[in-house]
Parts: C-alpha cells; structure tokens; sequence
C-alpha cells in the first residue's frame, strides 16, 4: 500500500523525471535493437529502419505504459481539463454564448423545481412527518370537511391513546398591538392543547400549551408564538415569556416560542401566533364555517356541535390500522343521530353512507399547492423544452468547431492516441461548459424562484411565506440536469469530430473538409430548434390570449367607478346593536364626499375571497335530485347596492325601505339562480327557505362575477341588510376620478370612525385584477420563455448560415466570376433559411396542437388548436428565418471574387 | 521464415516475465528474447506489450529497476524479480500447472 502511494506521488508529482526515464529507456531499447542487427551484417541504415519497425512507433508504446501506471486515470483527467479549460479561454464569444444560454436554461429548471420542491415535496419541519394524517369525510356527496370542538372531542374519545389526535382552526388575520404601538396584521391560528405534541414540535423558549389551556372558555388568555415571528418582532428578546400581546383587543401573555423553522401546517401561511381554541369567543375569532340550523355563531363555537369549523390531525403510523377503526366507531352515533332528522329515505341513506378516511399529511396544507400545481408543471415541461433549445444551440457551436479543429483530431489520432481517448477529451470540455452553466444556474435559481413565489403569491416585499431555498434535492435535481445536458450537447461533436479519414484530413485543406454527416446533423438540430420555439411561442401565444380574454371578460358590475374598502367593526370593538346606526353613518359620509354618487354597505366584498353559501334549500315548485346540493350563495347588502356596483335589475323590483322592517323575507336573486330552479316560470312571488319557504323573491338581477374574474356566476341570492349581520365593506359609486375618493374615504373614516379598522381600500378593477395574479403570472413567463428560445433559435439558424457561406466562399467567388446575380445568391441564402424553418415547422406544428391539448385546463376561451395564435407563430418564426438568414444572405451577395480566388 | 504464433493468453504474459527474470535481471529487449528462447520461438512478445507490462509489474512491486551498462557498453534498464516478485512466480507458477494438468485431463478424457 505504502509503496503504491510513493509511485503515485512519484507518478504525479515528478511527472517529467518519470516521462524522461521512460524515453531513455525507448531511445535505449531501440539502440540494442540497432546493435543486434548491425552484429547479423546489416547496413547501418537497414539496421536502423528494422529497429524503428520492431518497435511500431515510440509514441503508442510510451502511451501504452503511461496508461497502467499508478494515477494514469488522475493524470489524464486534470491534463484534459487543463486543456479544455485553455481552450474555453481562448474562445472567450462561444464560451460565453454556450454558458449563458445553457445557465439560463438549467437555472430556469432549477427555480422551478426549487418551487416544486418547496409546494410538493418538502415535508413538514416536525418528527416523522410521514406518520401524520388528516382526517377526512368520505361521501358520496361533496360534504364541509370540518369538525365541531364536540365532535372532535368524541372522536378522541374513542381513540386508545388520546393524545395522538389535535384539532385547529384556519389561519387568520388578526390585529395585533405590540407594548402600546401600532395595531399591526398577524396570522394567528387557534389549536387544541395537544396540538404541538401531535405535530412533535418543541419549544424552543418557554413551554407550548398544555391541558390546562383549555380547561374551560377563556380560562387561559396565553399565545405561543412562531420562532420566525419572536426574531422578526421582537429581536429574538430572552425574556419573551410573560410578555403581552394585544389580539383583537384582547390581552394574551407569551408562554413560549415553538422550534426554529415550524410555522404551522398552512404552507403559504405563516402562523405568528398559536392560541387555545377555547380563547375563538374572547377574540371574536371568525373564520368560514358551516352551520346546523341550531347553530349560534355569536355564542361562543366551542361546545357548539352545530358549528363545524376545525381541521383534525392524528399522528399514527397505520392509517388504515386500529385507529381509523376507532375514528369510524366514534363518528358512527354522531351520523345516525343527524340522519333521525331527516325525512327523505334515499337523503338519509346518503348521509349515513359517510366514513372517516386518513390522507397523508407529511406535506401539510395548502391552497397554493392545489391551485398551481398544474401550472407549474406546464412551466417545467416548458423550461426544459427551453433547456432543449440551449442544448441544440450549444451542440451546434461546438460542431461547427469541431469542424474546424478536424485536423487537429486527425493528427493526435495519427500520433497514437484511440479515439476513445480523445473523445474522452472532447467530453471533458463539454462537462466543464456544463458545469460553468449549473454555476450560473444555481446562482439564477433562488433569484428567479423568489421572485416566482412573490408574483404567484402577490407578496412584493417582507418575509416570503415559505422558503424556496436551495436545499440538496436542488442541488441534485441541478447536478443531475447539468449531467444530461452536458452529455446531450457533447456526445454527438465528439463522436462527429473523431470521425475522420485520417489521411483525407491530413491532406485536406481547410476549405474542403469532408463535409457529410456534419452538415446533416447540424441542419436537424436547428430543424429541432425551430421546432420547439414554436411549441413555447404558441403556448406563449395561447396563455397570453387567455389572459386578454380574462381581462375582457364582461363582469357584469361597474369596474371603473366603484370604490371598495374593506372594514371590520367587530375588530374595532362594535356591540351588535351598534351596527345598524354604523352602517347608516358610513354611507351617510361616503355620499357626502365629492365625487361619490352612491354608497353601500354589504356583508360581502366583491372579488374579496369572501364567499357565504347555504345549502339543503327547499324552492316551491323544484325537485330536486337526490343528492343535489340545492344551494344559494348569498350576500346581506345595503338599499342602494345594485346602483352602486352596477348590477342591473331585470325582473322584479330594487329593496325598499318597507324591507328593512321585515329583512329576513325577501330576497333578489341573479338570473343563474332563476335559471337553474325557475326554468321556465317567473320567479318573482315565488318563495323559497331552509325548512319552509318563508323567503319571497321580488327581483331578478343580471349575473355578475363576484367572486373571481374566472369564475362564472353561481346561483345567488341577496338579502337586506340586518342587524346580525357583519359588513365587511363599504361600497362606493364615484362620479369622478376614483382615485381621489380612495384617498378620501379613508381619511373620513378614521375622521368620523376613529375606532373602525379599514383595511384595504381599492377600486374595483384593481381588485378584480388581482385574481387574474396566476394568469398574469404563467403569460408573462411563458412569454419570456417563448422569447428567449426565439432568441436561441436565431442564433442556431445565424450560426449555421453564415458558417455554410463561408465554406462556400470559393464558390461563390467563382459563381461571380463566371456571371452570376447578386441577388440570386442573396436569395438562395434566404431560401435556406427558410427552409430549415418550415423543416422546423412542419415538425413543430403537430408537436405544439399535441402539448397544448396538455395545457387546455389552463386556457380560459381559447381552443388549444386557436389557429389564429398557431398562424401568428409561424409568422414569428418565418421572421425569425429570414432575420437569421439576412446577414449571412448579405456577405454571400458581397463576396469578392477576387480575394475568394486568391484565398484558393 | 513462417513460424507457428500462439496467442497469448490473459495473464500468460505476465507469468513468462516473472520466468525470464528467474535466473538474471535483463533489460527489455532481453526478456523478450529470453521469452522466445524459453518457448522455443513459440511466442514473440511486442513491445507495445511488453513495456506496459514490466511497468505494470514494477508498480505491483515484483520487479525492481536500475540503469546500468549492457553486454556492448550501452546503458540500459535492468530488471530483477524482488522478494514478492519471486513468491508471486511460484504461485502463479503452481497455479498455471494445475491449470494445464486439468486441461490435458479433460482433452485426453
């Protein structure tokens, strides 16, 4: 061992004192061999040539014993990057062309999957996250999938070990004041006790939350705050417990601070603060539920059976062993006891038919990763098409000086080397250029995935809401890329530039190297190049059709001239029967303002993510299927509404102040409600109600969109506004410029309503735009993707033209002298160019109608086969040939016969 | 004049050397002429396989080098068998004779 690590040293380190020996030993061998055949009575010359001949060249023997010699394989590895890395240098315009497009590329991929990454496959920062689940209603019929604090607490009940099952509410914004300051917005998420041991987090300071918490309602007025949220605000303070936070106007001391890196089980929503669910009355938490008919969501939702509004978590190895079995026994009584109320058999059947299943919950939740997964799938297959494209590009230039470095092949090759050893070379260079483009890349990831995260999320500034970091699947998943890239782009040149008659080569001048397979390959790959630029310039061209579509959409509301602000008089300490009187000042002094023609209130912002539904509705005069959810998305709005936000009323008649005394038995409804129940007959008089039909409608409105930009109207129902009802916003009409009563509105508020919170305050179109985020999002991207394989594939076709010129430079020269027309040989030049580009269209064209099909879900009114956006791109394209082509056109025309000659 | 070539078979090589070195060091155009007057001609060793193998060889540590002048004052590189050197001739040299027996068996059978 010690013997062969003094050779290698040896070997490696005084490589010329080795080399020098092995040539004396050659140069000696040769000089016995001579003396033999002088001694036999040979001619000294004779002796000489045999001696040579036995031998069969110096060189490849020479060769042959370097290659068994300790650290032979170390040896050739660091002589071939040395000299790869020298000829990169030497080509500083190519180096830099392959790294930069190639980086791109693997650093488009990277930050894709990085977001990938951190939406599907990262787990949760907790212990074996694989063991915990979701518990889940399976039915039949689409059913709400959240518990009751009752329910929940049978459900653990009947478990064998309790302490293996939690339950939390959403995550919302609260208003929070820190020592006296400001109120701030926080995310706060309210939890059972066990919560942190189910999930297996520690503290990190302090305690987490204990039974205790939650002995009784409001018993235990304490938070446990996120490890980020403790450094973000309070400067990683030591004496953090015992502080106070002020929640919603409620004081909550700090217990502790849970372990670095854990923020709830809500991806894109950070929890700040973890409160006992028995502090939800307290806070005057408020999140989506649903309700039974005997629910009182102003009462406190924790002994509550009719609210249902928590998620539940269990921690268990087996999800489908025992404990499932003891769920499903638990939940079993709750089912048959509902099921008693109802009347119709076939109803009831289905509402017993419910089982309560587990679903892996490693990943934890999120809207996000629901919504986007589609997209963002559709985005790495279009970054690596891109990747292609750079791939192409690359093995383009590197055949062209592979062309030109022929000779130099040949001669190495004639000198001894096998061709696997060059090759071996050859190779090496294309992993370094591989290699400097996933540097780049992995530089350009975290950039392009922040920034990807912020769009999609719609966050400019401040803490993402979870980290696309660079971690080791990354790195892997840019190795492994880098890897086949660089054996894409470089196997095919170096087998190309190794494949030489020996002698031809040698014998050959510069101008007529053999020219046959290179040509032909090269040509396919920008036919190839063409071919995927289109398929990423007609998705580009489909999601940004889409997006004007999106745009243009007719929402059926006044977009440009309403003024929404969201308010929150529960936040600012309102009493139920101060709402009345509140509601009717803040439109008092909106219409007061300049500019502003109508005001309203509503329960419902418009595009607000704010969605209220009942269902089980009974209709007089429809019948329902069984199993048909009969449902009525509804909003509580003021007299002057419709004419605010521009919703027209068709049938029927607008709320009158005579509603306001009976508030809860009229109702306007929109034409997809009349459409669906009251097909055929007017539906004005006709009632309708939850047990009984005690609603009368009087109106019909024309359908909008109020919900998102994409969504299509629903059945909907708009009541009066009532005393029990909490509005959410102020809606304004202007005469004017809009922009001038946002400004306004808000400083009337805190003028007259210093108390009242008005968070957001925006004109309408701004909102509704705001849902069209993700389509924005994947139009400008694949546009930018579209355009830089544009990009790529310009230079290939540049590339590729203006070296077949100069190749034929003689020719031409020759074509001049002998009479030919400059524009003749101007339009062969274009005629080329175009035809690799309708070569790359004809291959394209089927692949883009194949892989758009793939993205229709995405598209909003466009055919995936759009033959507009599909003619548009082969337009682009075939401008992008005759672009390409008409520099190299250019200095074909302008060829010198004379100095072409000359050159000969 | 035609001779009769057997192919060298894998390992053969590196046994023939061991042999050749057994009685004297030799250079290596020695070991190769000693190699053909052991085989009586039988085998020709290449120097293309030949160098490789003594530097092979002395990397495993069974052959030791060192210049010196030849039978015509020339200088040459000398080759010895070393301590392992020799034992690994002995083993190879019992292995290759179990080999060969087993062979001429299973012919004549």
């Amino acid at each position: 061992m010690f013997g062969r690590l003094t050779r290698l040293w040896r070997n490696l380190v005084h490589r010329d004192r080795v080399e020098r020996e092995l040539d004396d030993e050659m140069r000696a061998i040769e000089a016995l061999l001579v003396d033999e055949h002088r001694q036999a009575g040979m001619p000294a010359a004779e002796a000489v040539r045999r001696a040579r001949l036995a031998l069969a060249g110096v060189e490849p023997v020479k060769e042959r014993v370097r290659d068994v010699r300790a650290g032979a394989e170390i040896e050739t590895v660091t002589n071939d990057v040395r000299y790869a890395v020298r000829l990169l240098a030497a080509n500083p315009g190519f180096t830099l062309v392959a790294v930069l497009s190639l980086g791109l590329g693997i650093g488009a991929n990277s930050a894709m999957f990085a977001v990938a990454n951190a939406l599907v496959w990262r787990a949760l920062p907790v212990t074996s996250p694989e063991e915990l689940h979701l518990v889940r209603i399976d039915s039949r019929l689409p059913v709400p999938q959240r518990f009751s604090a009752p329910l929940v607490d049978d459900l653990r009940r009947g478990l064998p070990d309790p302490h293996v099952l939690a339950a939390m509410s959403r995550v919302t914004r609260a208003r929070l004041r820190l020592d006296g300051g400001e109120p701030e917005a926080a995310a706060v998420q309210l939890v059972s006790a066990d919560y942190f041991q189910v999930f297996g987090v520690s503290a990190s300071t302090g305690r987490l939350l204990t039974p205790d918490d939650a002995s009784a309602i409001g018993a235990a007025p304490v938070a446990v705050i996120s490890h980020a949220f403790w450094r973000r605000r309070l400067a990683s303070q030591p004496d953090v417990v015992g502080r106070e936070l002020v929640v919603n106007g409620v004081r909550l001391t700090v217990v502790g601070v849970a372990a670095e890196g854990f923020a709830g089980a809500w991806l894109e929503s950070p929890v700040d603060a973890w409160v006992p669910t028995t502090m939800q009355a307290d806070l005057h938490y408020a999140q989506n539920f649903s309700a039974a008919a005997d629910a009182e969501p102003d009462r406190p939702w924790t002994p509550q059976a009719g609210i249902q509004w928590l998620d539940v978590v269990i921690r268990t190895a087996a999800p489908a062993g025992r404990e499932a079995a003891a769920l499903n026994a638990a939940f079993r009584p709750h089912l048959l006891e509902a099921a008693t109320r109802i009347e119709d058999e076939t109803e009831r059947r289905l509402a017993i038919d419910r089982r309560l299943a587990l679903q892996p919950f490693a990943h934890g939740a999120s809207n996000l990763r629901e919504r986007f997964r589609a997209p963002m799938f559709v985005l790495m297959a279009m970054t690596l098409v891109l990747l292609s494209i750079a791939c192409a590009n690359t093995a383009n230039l590197l055949l062209a000086r592979a062309t030109s470095r022929q000779r130099e092949m040949a001669m190495r090759l004639s000198l001894g080397a096998s061709r696997g050893r060059v090759v071996r070379q050859l190779l090496t260079e294309s992993l370094i250029l591989g290699t400097l483009a996933a540097a780049l890349g992995l530089v350009l990831a975290p950039i392009a995935s922040e920034l990807l995260v912020r769009m999609t999320v719609g966050v400019q500034s401040g803490p993402l809401p979870f980290s696309v970091a660079v971690d080791w699947r990354v790195l892997v998943y840019t190795a492994l890329v880098s890897l086949a890239t660089s054996a894409l782009f470089g196997v095919a040149p170096a087998w190309h530039a190794t494949d030489v008659a020996l002698a031809d080569a040698l014998r050959a001048s510069a101008r007529n190297i053999p020219r046959g397979g290179r040509g032909r390959l090269s040509r396919a790959l920008v036919v190839l190049q063409v071919a995927l630029s289109l398929l990423l310039v007609v998705a580009a061209g489909l999601f940004l059709r889409s997006l004007q579509n999106l745009q243009a959409a007719p929402l059926g509301l006044e977009t440009t001239h309403v003024v929404s602000a969201s308010i929150n008089p529960v936040l600012g300490g309102y009493q139920p029967e101060e709402w009345m009187p509140l509601y009717e000042r803040l439109v008092d002094a909106a219409e007061q303002l300049p500019g502003v023609r109508s005001a309203s209130i509503a329960m419902c912002g418009l595009m607000a993510n704010c969605r209220s539904s009942v269902g089980g509705l009974t209709i007089s005069g429809y019948q329902s299927q069984p199993g048909e959810e009969v449902m009525l998305q509804e909003n509580y709005v003021g007299p002057k509404y419709f004419d605010t936000v521009g919703m027209t009323l068709v049938e029927g008649r607008r709320f009158t102040e005579r509603d306001r005394t009976h508030p809860e038995s009229v109702a306007i409804i929109n034409e997809a409600a009349a459409r669906r129940y009251f097909a055929n007959r007017s539906p004005i008089g006709q009632r309708y109600g939850e047990d009984r039909p005690t609603v009368e409608i009087v109106g019909v409105v024309r359908d909008a969109r109020v919900n998102t930009v994409r969504e299509a109207a629903v059945p909907m129902a708009f009541y009066p506004i009532e005393p029990a009802i909490v509005a959410g916003t102020l809606e304004l009409r202007t005469s004017g410029d809009p922009r001038a009563v946002v400004a306004a509105i808000r400083k009337t508020i805190s003028q007259t309503e210093p108390r009242l919170p008005v968070d957001r305050v925006s004109i309408l179109a701004d909102q509704a735009d705001t849902t069209l985020r993700q389509d924005r999002l994947i139009a400008r991207l694949t546009a930018l993707l579209g355009g830089m394989a544009l990009a790529l594939a310009c230079l290939g076709l540049y590339g590729i033209l203006s070296y077949r010129v100069r190749q034929r430079t003689a020719e031409l020269g020759i074509r001049f002298a002998l009479g030919a027309s400059r524009p003749a040989v101007l339009l062969a030049v274009v005629r080329e160019s175009l035809g690799l580009v309708l070569a790359g269209l004809a291959l394209g064209v089927p692949l883009a109608l194949g892989a758009s099909r793939l993205a229709s879900a995405l598209l909003y009114e466009v055919s995936p086969a759009h033959p507009w956006t599909l003619a548009s791109a082969v337009i682009v394209l075939l401008t992008v040939g005759a672009v390409a082509g008409a520099a190299p056109a250019w200095r074909a025309a302008h060829v010198d016969p004379m100095t072409a000659l000359r050159n000969e | 004049m035609p001779r009769q070539r057997a192919t060298l078979l894998q390992g053969t090589l590196d046994l023939l050397i061991l042999k050749a070195l057994a009685t004297e060091e030799r250079h290596g155009l020695g070991v190769s002429r000693r190699i053909e007057q052991m085989t009586h001609g039988a085998f020709t060793v290449q120097p293309g396989s030949l160098f490789p193998a003594l530097h092979r060889l002395e990397e495993a540590g069974w052959l030791s080098s060192r210049w010196d002048a030849s039978e015509n004052n020339r200088r040459a590189k000398y080759y010895a068998l070393t301590r392992t050197g020799r034992k690994q001739l002995g083993e190879e040299t019992a292995q290759w004779q179990r080999i060969a027996l087993a062979m001429s068996r299973a012919l004549d059978a």
